[in-house]
Order: structure tokens, then sequence, then C-alpha cells
């Protein structure tokens, strides 16, 4: 047996022991002896319990009959209001002196607004001051109350709120102690795991209010750690209903492998281009199982930089993307994103492997997640762009030598988005000889009511700047997007003499 | 304090014996766990639960090694507990095992390929895992593993043999990967 594996195992040993405990000793004991204690205890606690609400009463009594002799009211209720929350929110962010907060400073001026001369209602001023002293902890306790999708948007608010506060507080931290970039790395890494860090007591604290609060941190560079909401804390601390379970599975990818703040090759998760196909994939499986039909935009960066192997514009693309392409067409040929592969193989291949700008537009993704919703075979073999201006004169002067004689044979060797071109010519200057002609023959009893229903044509011409294209031996599909929940479909079949004309053409709605 | 106090101590509910036995063997029990493949935040479950046992059924010990025990004890409940863990075939999870990897685990291990080994061995069967995490990583001689597993002294034997040739296929297996994609 070959002896640096045996070391390199024989080594683990120790390496094992940097595993951090998860659990005190004192919660150990306290659970085997718990029973016992709990009898002893409640009587005690019951008596200092009615001992406290006795002496409150006797305070609260003697306070509000006081107040009730002086002057503003209003004012001194908004002032116990904006105590009491500031308190709540000590409480739960594990800060001790919280005052320098930016929210907390915040929501103090909005107390001083009561007595503006242009005066805020007393119930606003609460509103603001109770937003304001928020705490992801609060909120996760408020939501698991009361079920409710709405709930998960306020939390994230309350979160992304919160964060520039203690943004604030973590660079006076990193000041106060004169943290370098070695121990900068230290904090970043040990930040799921704080009871290890050896650093100032304080950033320990820090830390641990981060991992109780729903935060991590990221590094940008080596001098900058930045804060940002941790969706798999969401995801570990609301209860999940029915009717969150989908937001809650989005925040899971979230918080996993999709880096809404840098998406793509820059993402936070260190995950590299040729990974992205997990993320597409598990995005599919997502909008597949919620039935969702909208892509999220932060999907649209990961297929560009997945399409162009990770790289900038103008570089050339080696055999790794190939391979990555290539692959993805052949394991994942009923994915609603191998069009888009192998529309970018197509491209490489005839124009050279450089990296161009973008492979696929917003509109084009968001088009196809409307075939993938609606059709049973959500896929497609590329993307027809709208023709330039250059191929439409050719093409129309192709249309004006074809309608004079309309001769079958002009129309040989033609591809099928040529043909069908020729035919939207024909459509748009209202020529219905010609229109007919293009039609395949034994379709000709439709062809009037085709005619009538001029829809497709139209949407085809005036809408969108794209098709999405199945191709077959004898048949191809172009299919695009007319407006939401709408989408035109333009059937065309190649006869026997290896021409390809108008079949039928169909107007899907959901 | 020898073992047969400390046992005789914890019999009669000391206390402070039982927390002095905690001390001892909840590091013990959270490496193994964590070895066996538990994830993160099952692990202090299975430490409260061993030790619950432990703390039951001290009466029912007898004879013999006190940590062979313990270890029979710790098996049982994590062998439960990774049965019951949802395995998940997906695609993600294989990127987010190996983000959350990075994300719980990246400080633990002084070397990258301990991280490889650590990953290969939670691919390992059970019947190979368990014996070569008490021999290397718990200093377990062949009888006490024979005892803990209640197996033949030369079956333990012959599977930590293939079972670390098995790992060592595991290991080279993710290291010509990782060359491969980070160079």
């Amino acid at each position: 047996m070959d002896k640096n594996f045996d070391t390199l195992l024989r080594e683990m040993k120790d390496s094992y022991k940097n595993i951090p405990s998860t659990i005190e000793t004192e919660q150990v004991i306290e659970t085997v002896f718990q029973p016992r204690r709990r009898k002893r205890n409640w009587i005690r606690s019951s008596m200092l319990a009615f001992g406290t609400i006795c002496l409150f009463v006797l305070i609260t009594w003697a306070v509000t009959n006081q107040q009730m002799h002086s002057g503003d009211t209003e004012k001194l209720q908004l002032e116990q209001f904006f105590i009491e929350k500031k308190r709540e929110f000590r409480d739960s962010i594990g800060i001790e002196n919280v005052d320098q907060l930016p929210n907390v400073v915040e929501a103090k001026k909005w107390l001083e607004r009561y007595d503006d001369t242009i005066s805020f209602d007393s119930e606003i001023i609460r509103e603001k001051v109770n937003q304001l002293l928020q705490t992801p902890l609060m909120q996760v306790n408020r939501l698991n109350e009361k079920d409710s999708s709405e709930g998960l948007i306020d939390l994230v608010t309350v979160m992304e709120n919160l964060k520039v506060p203690l943004q604030t507080y973590l660079s006076q931290l990193i000041r106060k102690h004169d943290i370098d970039a070695n121990e900068l790395h230290k904090i970043f890494k040990l930040q799921y795991v704080p009871q290890k860090y050896d650093g100032p007591a304080d950033i320990k604290d820090f830390l641990i209010i981060l991992r109780h609060q729903g935060y991590r941190l990221n590094k940008v560079g080596s001098d900058i750690l930045s804060l940002q909401v941790d969706f798999v804390w969401i995801k570990d601390n609301v209860k999940i209903t029915d009717k969150n379970e989908k937001i809650i599975a989005y925040y899971e990818l979230l918080g996993t492998i999709i880096d809404r703040n840098q998406p793509g090759v820059n993402n936070a998760y260190n995950i590299p281009w040729n990974e992205f196909d997990t993320i597409l994939l598990e995005i599919e499986t997502y909008l597949d199982k919620y039935d969702q039909e909208d892509v999220p935009s932060v999907v649209w960066t990961y297929l560009n930089d997945y399409l162009l192997g990770g790289r900038e514009v103008g570089e050339e693309l080696d055999q790794q993307v190939r391979n990555e392409l290539e692959g993805f067409i052949r394991i994942h040929s009923d994915s609603m994103f191998a069009g888009f592969a192998k529309n970018a193989l197509h491209y490489y291949e005839t124009n050279g492997w450089i990296s161009k700008g973008e492979m696929v537009s917003l509109a084009e993704l968001d088009a196809i997640s409307y075939v993938n919703h609606m059709l049973p075979n959500g896929t497609f073999d590329y993307v027809q762009e709208k023709i330039s201006k250059e191929q439409e004169e050719k093409l129309q002067t192709f249309y004006e030598q074809y309608k004079l004689k309309r001769d079958s044979a002009l129309l040989r060797g033609l591809e099928p988005e040529d043909v069908l071109h020729l035919f939207l010519f024909a459509h748009k200057a209202e020529d219905e000889k010609s229109v007919l002609s293009l039609y395949a023959k034994d379709n000709t009893k439709q062809v009037a009511n085709e005619i009538q229903n001029q829809q497709v044509y139209s949407r085809m011409v005036h809408s969108s700047p794209f098709y999405f294209v199945n191709k077959e031996e004898n048949r191809t599909v172009f299919t695009f997007k007319v407006e939401m929940n709408t989408l035109g479909q333009i059937i065309m079949d190649k006869d026997n003499q290896g021409i390809w004309k108008i079949k039928a053409s169909t107007i899907l709605s959901q | 304090m020898d073992e047969i106090e400390l046992i005789a101590r914890i019999k009669a509910n000391d206390e402070q014996a039982f927390t002095k036995l905690v001390h001892i063997y909840k590091p013990i029990i959270e490496r193994f766990a964590f070895q066996f493949g538990i994830k993160d935040d099952q692990i202090s479950d299975i430490v409260q639960e061993t030790f619950l046992r432990i703390y039951r059924k001290i009466d029912l010990f007898h004879e013999g090694k006190l940590s062979t025990w313990i270890y029979q004890i710790t098996l049982n409940i994590t062998r439960d507990y990774y049965r019951k863990q949802k395995r998940q075939r997906r695609i993600l999870d294989k990127v987010q095992r190996k983000h959350k990897e990075e994300r719980t685990n990246g400080y633990y291990f002084e070397k990258h390929e301990h991280m490889l080994i650590h990953e290969s061995l939670s691919q390992l069967e059970l019947n190979y895992r368990i014996p070569i995490i008490l021999f290397y990583f718990h200093d377990k001689t062949y009888e006490d593993i024979a005892i803990i597993l209640n197996i033949h002294l030369t079956t333990v034997k012959s599977r930590i043999h293939r079972g670390k040739k098995k790992l060592k296929n595991a290991f080279e297996h993710l290291n010509r990967d990782e060359v491969l994609v980070n160079g």
C-alpha cells in the first residue's frame, strides 16, 4: 500500500481536531438532568415572575397617574414607544450600545419630527420607528406565527435595510482593531464557525450576531468584507408552508448557487463557468415544479457566461467550451436551454471560436420560458434572428421576380426561412395569388380561412425580432412570442420536389 | 479519578462525574459523527442522544472497556441518523455539497488533500468506512474494532485493507478532477 497515502490518513486524525464543537457541555448536562431540575425551578421562577409583574404594575400606575396631569401625553408615549422598541432591537441584535447605529439614529430623528412645524401624525412616526428597529430574528418570529408569503418579502426588506447599519458597525470594528488583510481573511473563513475565531472579542461577538440574524460575509478583493443576506438562513428559520414553499425554494437557490448580487463568472459562491449548467438545470426544475413562466433575469447572465465559456469579448474559446456545449446538448437535449447551446455551437462553428458580447438576449430568454411553459417539447434547434436590411433587399428583389410567374422551380434550393420571408412580403403587399402559391397544395381548402385569420402573419411581421426554429428533414416549425401568454407558430413542409411551403399557422394562448 | 471510580460515581447519579465524562467523550462523538458523514446541524442531536442513552443504560455496563461501550452506543445512534438522512439525487446536491463543504469545512482541514480524503470517505460503503474511521482516526486496535462492530478479527483486517484501496482510488479520482478544473 502507498506509504504516502497512509501518511495522509494518519495526518487526518489531527486535521479532524479542528472541527468546532456543535454543542456546549452545559447543554448536554441540561438535557440529561433536565427533568429533575425543571420541577425545582418552576416554583422559584413563578414567584419571581409574579413579583416582577406586581412591581411593574405599581410603577406603571404611578407614572401613568403622573403623566395624566402633565402636558403632552402623546409625545411621552412616543418616547416610551421608541425606548421600548430600541430595547427590543438591542436585545434581539445582541449589540450592547446601539445608539450610534444609523437605523437607530434615523428612528430618533423621526421622534423629533413630532415637534417640527410640519408635524407628522404619531401613527406614522410609530410605523417608521417600528420599521427601522426590526431585526431579522424578530421578523422571522412574527412570520412563523402567521402563514403568509408577503411576510417573506417583508423579511428580506428588513434584512436589506439592516445591512447598512451592520456594515457600518463592522467597518468601525475593523478600524478600531486595525485589522490587516490576513486577519480579514480569517474573519471571512471563520464566519460560519465564529466560536473558533480567536481575534478581538467584539468581532467574534459580531460574527455570532451575523449567524443569528441571517447574514454572511463576502470578500471583495483582499481588503473588503461585504455583508449579504444569507438566504439559506431564511430557509432554515422560516416555517415552510404551502403558501411560501415556492419562494423558499427559490431562496434556497439564491443561498447556495445563484448569486443575485454578482451573477455569472464573478459570483461569490466561486462556482466556475463550466458548472453553470447545474444552475440552469436547477432553475428549469424549479420553474417546472412550481409552474412558473418567467425566468428570473439573473439567469440571463449565467446562461450567457456559460455559452461564452466564461470568457471576455474577443477571447478565443478552447476545446473545453466545445466539449461543454456538446455535452450539454447530448445529455440535456430536452432542456429549454439546449436550443441556445445548439445555437451557440452553430455560431462558433460558422464564425470562428471567438467569444462575442452576448449569445442570448433577454427577449430570447423571456420568450423561451413561454415556449417551455406552453409547449410539450419546449426546446428548439436554433434562433432565427430578424433578417438584415441587406438580406431583406435581396429577398425583396427575388420576390419581385417570383410574383411575375409564381414559378415553383424558383423556390427550389431556398431555405424554409427564405420562403417564409417571401410569404410575409406577399402578405404585407396583399398579393393574394403569391400568398396562395406559397401554401402547400393539399392545404388549399384551409387557405381561405387562414388568409382571413391574418393575425399570425401580422404579428410575425411586427412583433418578434426572432423566431425559435425546430428543423427536421421535411418539416420546420417557427415559434415566436406574440405577447404575454401567447405564442405564434408557422409550420412549413418540404414537398417531394424539395420545395418548402406553408402548411399551417396557429396562435397558442394560455 | 480513574475509570472504575468514574463509572461508580455516574451510577450513583453524580452529576459532576457525568460532566467529566461529557468533557472527555463529547469531542470524540462529534468527530466520529462528522467523519461518518452526518450533516453539521444533526451532530449535536447525536451527541445529546448518545449521552442520554449512556446515562440511562449505565447500570447495564459491567465489564470491558468503557470507551468501547460508548463507541458502540455512538455507532448505533449515528447509523440510525445516517439512514434517516434523506439522500438527494439531484445534481444540485453535487454543487451544493461541494460549496457547503467549503463554507463549513474550508477552515477545518490543514491540507486540501485532507478535504478530498474526507469527501472520498463519504463515498465509501459503511462496511469499509467505519473500520477505517475507527482505526485511523480514533486509534482503535483491530481487537477493539472487532468488539465494537461485533465481527471477527480477520474481517476487520480485510475490511480495512480493502477499504483503504477503495478510498485511495476515490481520492485519486477526485484529485484528478480538481487538477483538471483548477489547474
